[in-house]
């Protein structure tokens, strides 16, 4: 099987079914990204067709010098942060993503939903790309731009975190 | 996840459960493993923790972002086609990379050359006078200007008489008696027959005044002029230099004699006239080109040796000049005026000169930042550019 880099560069070629492959690959992945991010499901899908157009256009300029995976994460999160700037929000809003007082057994996805929301915001962020996204400690040091070590402890930080915040009893306050 | 002291930290034994340790070390942390029990609860807990976070599973990405995103193909693909966008087809930047390499590549050799090219002109010229500068009779023999240097050098050659050299000199005097000195200096460049080129008196009679003056000296006689000058009144500053022109004059008097000979065989020939008339005229023009070439040569003959026989003597002279004591005190009002105005003074000579500065520098900043925006600011995107990978 072709890797992602392959692909990318058959596709600069002109092999158009390299893209699909690509997108066949990573179409539920950048979704489930901003999809996690959002509270809009419509407006995840348009942000997930923006990163698919923005790879598109920028195939001239691709090099693989680094993972096809980071690239395109890259570009999810150039994409994600326009978003914010548009609405003028600085935090990941998680938090309307659902009513906590639905979320009071600790088994369904709206109280891990809701419990995720309440890291901080850097931490949060970390745990989503390696719990979600399954990126490495590498690439998600290369993706926010900070060391491996940095990475290793804010996403030590998190879990020990959700492992209170996933407890019944905390999630019942 | 308990926090007693262990080999194994509890990041790492986090880093071990996501697969992210090296071999060696996880090898390590394994085997710690199946020994400690705090530890395996520990994985266990990250175990539990992501195992809770897998049930956030959003919904499947809506069908119409595969027909989108395959809308955008096609355009793309009959874009590529029509050439409106690059997409499909080979890179092609807005200016090519070779363009930049040859831009740059012509920047530092038109460096190169603006440096390197006037001195291999000097010491080219300077080799070529090498060759011909022999010393060389005026009767040089047959043969063309143009073949001084395949002429047999020893049958031209003479011993120059003696260097030639064009001296200069300057001096600096101080004098309380501007007038006196003035006279005594004037009085000792025509006693030794030298002739003043050119004089002038700066500041008024109450005031000190300034003599600049150029005299010009029979060579032989400089010295003793320059030793009855320093008598004239203290010496601030004296400066003196020669400059040796004997190849130069050799050089020019074998060139003016050659085309003597030339013009002179030029002249037989018109008055054979065994030839046509476009020939005889042909002669005659040539005739008229070597003539104008002896009479310049012939100026700079006499021009070189006006300057080695007659040597160039700067002289300036001050005068001493006590300021007198001012009695009357300056009133609070006139110096605050005075500052006010030297104030103004200022700060039209500050924007003046900014202006200056802005004038003579701003092309040139403006050019080079022109020429190296681009480069730079293309390196400093590929410098960022492995975070992304494009």
């Amino acid at each position: 099987m072709a890797t992602d880099e392959q692909l990318m560069l058959e596709f600069q070629r002109g092999l158009r079914e390299a893209f699909t492959e690509l997108f066949q690959r990573y179409r539920e992945p950048i979704y489930g990204f901003f999809r996690r991010r959002l509270d809009d499901a419509a407006r995840a899908e348009e942000l997930a067709q923006e990163t698919f157009l923005a790879v598109l256009r920028g195939i001239v300029r691709y090099e693989p010098r680094a993972p096809f995976r980071t690239y395109l994460y890259g570009i999810a999160f150039k994409v994600l942060a326009a978003e914010w700037r548009k609405r003028s929000r600085q935090e990941v809003p998680l938090e309307a993503a659902g009513d906590p007082g639905d979320a009071s057994d600790p088994d369904t996805a709206l109280w891990v939903q809701h419990a995720v929301g309440r890291l901080e915001a850097e931490a949060r962020e970390v745990l989503l790309l390696r719990e979600y996204e399954q990126l490495s400690y590498a690439e998600i040091g290369e993706l926010l731009c900070i060391p491996v070590n940095t990475v290793r402890s804010r996403l030590f930080r998190a879990r020990m975190a959700l492992k209170d915040l996933l407890a019944p009893q905390q999630g019942a306050l | 996840m308990k926090s007693s002291p262990h080999p194994i930290e509890q990041e790492e034994l986090m880093a071990y459960f996501d697969g992210q340790l090296p071999r060696d070390r996880a090898t390590v942390v394994a085997a710690h493993l199946e020994q400690c029990e705090d530890c395996r609860a520990a994985t266990a807990d990250f175990h539990a923790v992501s195992k809770k976070l897998a049930k956030w599973q959003v919904e499947p990405a809506p069908a119409r972002l595969a027909e989108r995103v395959n809308t955008l193909l096609d355009k793309a693909a009959s874009e590529a086609k029509k050439g409106v966008l690059g997409t499909l087809t080979p890179p092609r930047p807005l200016v090519p990379r070779w363009v930049w390499g040859l831009a740059g590549a012509v920047v530092v050799f038109l460096f190169i050359a603006a440096i390197s090219i006037p001195n291999l002109l000097r010491s080219r010229i300077s080799s070529e006078r090498a060759v011909v500068s022999p010393y060389l009779l005026e009767s040089a023999g047959a043969g063309a200007s143009s073949q001084i240097r395949d002429q047999d050098v020893k049958s031209v050659m003479v011993p120059p008489t003696g260097p030639m050299i064009i001296r200069t000199a300057s001096l600096t005097l101080v004098a309380k008696d501007f007038d006196q000195a003035r006279t005594a200096i004037e009085t000792i460049v025509l006693r030794h027959q030298g002739h003043c080129a050119q004089l002038t008196v700066r500041g008024r009679a109450d005031t000190g005044r300034t003599l600049t003056a150029t005299f010009r000296v029979p060579a032989e006689q400089l010295d003793p002029v320059l030793a009855e000058l320093r008598t004239v009144g203290p010496v601030e500053e004296e400066s003196q230099g020669g400059e040796e022109v004997t190849q130069q004059y050799v050089d020019l008097r074998a060139r003016l004699s050659n085309a003597r000979n030339t013009e002179q065989r030029l002249i037989e020939i018109l008055r054979q006239r065994t030839g046509k008339v476009p020939d005889i005229l042909a002669v005659e023009q040539e005739i008229a080109r070597v003539r104008e070439g002896i009479e310049r040569m012939d100026a700079q003959l006499k021009n070189l040796e006006n300057q080695v026989r007659l040597a160039s003597l700067q002289v300036r002279l001050r005068e001493e000049y006590k300021l007198p004591l001012a009695l009357a005190q300056t009133s609070t009002v006139t110096r605050l005026r005075n500052a006010v105005v030297e104030g103004y003074h200022s700060l039209v000579e500050s924007v003046v000169g900014l202006v200056e500065f802005l004038l003579s520098y701003g092309p040139v900043l403006l050019f080079w930042g022109l020429i190296l925006y681009f480069p730079v600011r293309f390196a400093w995107r590929r410098l960022r550019a492995p975070r992304t990978g494009s």
